[in-house]
């Protein structure tokens, strides 16, 4: 069930009304199975990961607290980490790790079987595996409470908003809200339509009209050159922004209906001066879960320069590879990884770009986006070999940037309308971007004006999102990872 | 408690206010847009909206999908025949996806004699879809179009029928170009009317012979489904209901094009037996000698200006040749 469907539309105010006619003692109950129904909507074999996932972190939680046993709490932390990690590598990464041994051992002479599995994905499993992962890490760390009841914790595994595609919660942050008894507050409805309508607008608007052309160009990385792979580089800059941050608006305004408040994943990250700053402001649960479980456990900055350096490149590194099991979310880790080394070195050397004065702001800017677009190209390209394909011919502009295809003009396969509609709807991002990061327009903003003012804006959402989106139902971009 | 109830009442006042004021707008937006697309008499939607709107009844009306569209030349049928035509074939669309405007013409034609259908390989495929909404979708109230929406895709008729504004994800900029269009016309006040060439939509692309892409023709197997067979059966039997006589015409199309096929002559003996089954006079222009010359054709299947002129010249021969005066 996506959120973008006929059946979400229809899922929502049933669960919604189901919850608050409930009494809050079976609030759970309401959460929980509107959760599995949603998961299930996807595929109905895999909830006993879910399940098999939640009884696993529930009994090593309880046991981690109330042992006083060094060796049986680092016990059932392990087994917590090996049971999430196990499910993560099975599912995601055998079949990429499977294949590069025989690629390997072919190499070397030996002719090993093949060991692909057919299995699919199972949505989600990143986003869930890590949340459970961080909550026995912070119970074993004595950062936050084992949950007692077992409901609330499941519905803490598979809260619906964020399940398939996060934001990836703390316990400390969710738990406690989801035990709260929650009353209907106008202004929690106000906030949540407004962002789910943002969201929605960003998705099926811009972020799939521009994978309408994207696809087109990186599908088929060799028929074009030049300004076409300039421009399908920069449209899919936005069209993963808006794909990924319209899902994260949605799952925040969602579970703001139901009184809980999701931590924020995005803020204007292409405003960035660096890439440091890039990654406070882009898929903030996943940098900060990053941060706080791999980069400071490695010691973080707090060890000698060379060790820093290797923690930030192989922080990313994971991160990069933890997005799909494929080289070019390795590279797409490594080169942000490796930027990021660079940008502190130039600070150690006192060549920090943020000395430089305030006109030079905007330059920085595009800098910063030139380089996150540089590595969005590894992010998108089908394969390795596909991504240099595009960096070698993105240099040649021999060819012009629209085709003739029998008589007919087209800019990456569609008309020119629709080429410059997409750049029309990009600069008008950008404007509302700045001025949402000056704090010039906000949710708060809306919310306090008049009902006639605010009734007029939400139906004009509503209206574009209706006129102008695009409606094949195309999944979220971060649901396969 | 107090607080509570009060949040409540404000959610609820707010919420089904709300609720109402969007309804009104989208409903007052939706039926408007419909309306204005209604004027328009330009394209495709032209041609169902002067159907639609009984505003043309020829004495030939011509119709089929794109190779008709572009290989029945009206006016010079009619110059030859001294007869009106007009060209209602519309692209991409077959008569089982258009069954609704032959219902509609049927329903209030006086003066028609002949419904030509065009014919090619595609025409007996299985249709589970229909070809672009947009061009139809402001005569989703007409009963016709329902029921034809509903027999190709149940999924999208009863989306349309139940689901609020499911419309507007239908539609292409085409839908609101053509609102434009028909605002224009009310505004000079003119009234909806044919095209210089009654809908014929010359193609002027030279070509050479060769296959452009594989998206021309890349299956090598015409379809031949039998349940699209009986459904021409049903439509040549309700023209035939009405007191006017069904023709089919199997368009030419070039012989490399036809080598492509497996089953091509299978195709041609199915539109035989479907003629004489429902006893109605055929025209088979797959061997005619426009189909061995590539300068008449701008890809394998679909005539240019050039072949359009002959093959229309041929197909009046014809009609003319039939014609009660001559027997």
């Amino acid at each position: 069930m996506l959120f973008n469907s006929l059946e979400y539309l229809i899922f929502l105010p049933v669960v919604l009304i189901l919850f608050f006619i409930t009494t809050h003692r079976f609030r759970w109950v309401i959460l929980l199975v509107a959760s599995y129904y949603f998961y299930m909507s996807w595929n109905p074999t895999y909830l006993g990961l879910i399940l098999f996932s939640t009884l696993i972190d529930y009994i090593a939680g309880r046991k981690i607290a109330s042992s006083q046993k060094a060796f049986t709490r680092k016990a059932f932390l392990v087994l917590s980490l090996t049971v999430n990690l196990g499910l993560l590598f099975f599912y995601k990464y055998f079949n990429f790790v499977s294949s590069e041994v025989i690629k390997v051992s072919h190499l070397l002479g030996y002719n090993t079987g093949s060991y692909i599995h057919q299995f699919i994905l199972p949505v989600g499993i990143s986003f869930y595996t890590f949340q459970t992962m961080s909550y026995t890490i912070d119970v074993y760390n004595g950062k936050t409470k084992p949950e007692k009841h077992l409901g609330v914790f499941a519905v803490f595994v598979s809260f619906f908003p964020q399940l398939v595609a996060g934001p990836i919660e703390r316990a400390g942050h969710l738990i406690h809200q989801l035990r709260e008894n929650k009353v209907i507050y106008f202004r929690n409805f106000q906030f949540g339509l407004i962002r789910i309508l943002w969201g929605l607008l960003k998705k099926v608007v811009i972020a799939d009209r521009l994978a309408i052309m994207v696809n087109t160009v990186y599908n088929s990385p060799d028929n074009f050159a030049g300004w076409q792979l300039i421009f399908a580089t920069i449209f899919f800059a936005f069209q993963i922004y808006c794909d990924f941050s319209g899902y994260s608006d949605i799952a925040i305004g969602t579970a703001r209906l139901f009184g809980v408040r999701l931590m924020e994943n995005f803020r204007t990250p292409y405003l960035s001066h660096s890439i440091g700053e890039f990654w406070h402001r882009w898929h903030i649960s996943l940098s900060t879960w990053f941060r706080d479980y791999l980069y400071i456990p490695l010691g973080g900055s707090r060890v000698v320069k060379w060790r820093w350096y290797y923690n930030l490149f192989i922080t990313f590194v994971i991160s990069g590879f933890w997005h799909g099991a494929n080289w070019t979310f390795l590279m797409w880790g490594a080169i942000h990884g490796g930027i990021l080394v660079g940008e502190n070195m130039l600070k150690q050397n006192k060549l920090n770009l943020q000395h430089f004065p305030t006109f030079f702001k905007p330059v920085k800017v595009f800098w910063i986006f030139c380089l996150a677009c540089f590595a969005w190209i590894f992010f998108r390209a089908n394969s390795i070999t596909d991504a240099f394909t595009i960096i070698k011919n993105m240099t040649n502009f021999s060819q012009p940037l629209a085709d003739n295809l029998r008589g007919q003009i087209l800019y990456l396969g569609q008309p020119l309308w629709r080429f410059a509609g997409s750049i029309f709807l990009i600069v008008s991002l950008i404007s509302l971007e700045v001025l949402i990061n000056k704090k010039k327009i906000s949710e708060i903003h809306l919310i306090k004006q008049k009902t006639f003012i605010r009734w007029s804006i939400y139906c004009l959402l509503v209206t574009i999102i209706l006129m102008f989106g695009v409606f094949e139902l195309d999944e979220f971009i971060y649901f396969q990872f | 408690m107090m607080k509570n109830k009060q949040e409540l009442y404000k959610v609820l006042k707010n919420g089904l206010g709300f609720l109402f004021f969007l309804t009104v707008l989208l409903l007052t937006f939706e039926k408007g847009l419909a309306w204005l697309v209604r004027q328009s008499d330009s394209g495709k939607t032209g041609k169902i909206n002067l159907i639609m709107a009984h505003k043309i009844d020829p004495e030939i009306l011509f119709m089929g999908s794109s190779v008709a569209e572009v290989g029945f030349n009206p006016k010079l049928i009619s110059q030859q025949l001294n007869k009106s035509t007009y060209n209602a074939a519309i692209d991409g669309t077959t008569i089982i996806q258009s069954q609704f405007v032959i219902n509609e013409f049927l329903s209030y034609s006086q003066n028609c004699e002949e419904i030509v259908i065009g014919l090619a390989f595609f025409s007996f495929g299985d249709k589970d879809s229909m070809t672009e909404p947009s061009r139809y979708l402001a005569h989703f109230s007409n009963k016709y179009t329902k029921r034809t929406i509903r027999n190709i895709s149940p999924n999208l008729y009863y989306k349309l029928q139940y689901v609020p504004f499911y419309s507007f994800t239908q539609v292409k900029h085409t839908y609101y170009k053509n609102a434009v269009l028909g605002l224009k016309n009310i505004i000079s006040g003119k009234q909806l009317q044919a095209d210089k060439l009654n809908g014929f939509m010359p193609h002027n692309t030279p070509w050479n012979g060769e296959r452009i892409d594989s998206t021309q023709f890349g299956n090598s197997t015409a379809p031949l489904s039998e349940l699209t067979i009986a459904d021409y059966g049903d439509i040549i039997s309700q023209i035939k209901q009405q007191g006017i006589e069904p023709i089919l015409v199997i368009t030419p199309m070039f012989i490399n094009g036809q080598k492509l096929f497996r089953n091509y002559d299978k195709y041609i003996k199915t539109v035989e037996d479907l003629a004489l089954r429902n006893q109605i006079k055929l025209y088979d222009f797959s061997k005619s000698a426009i189909v061995n010359d590539a300068a008449n054709f701008y890809n394998n299947g679909h005539l240019n200006s050039n072949g359009s002129h002959l093959f229309s010249s041929q197909v009046a021969d014809s009609l003319e040749y039939l014609s009660p005066n001559n027997q």
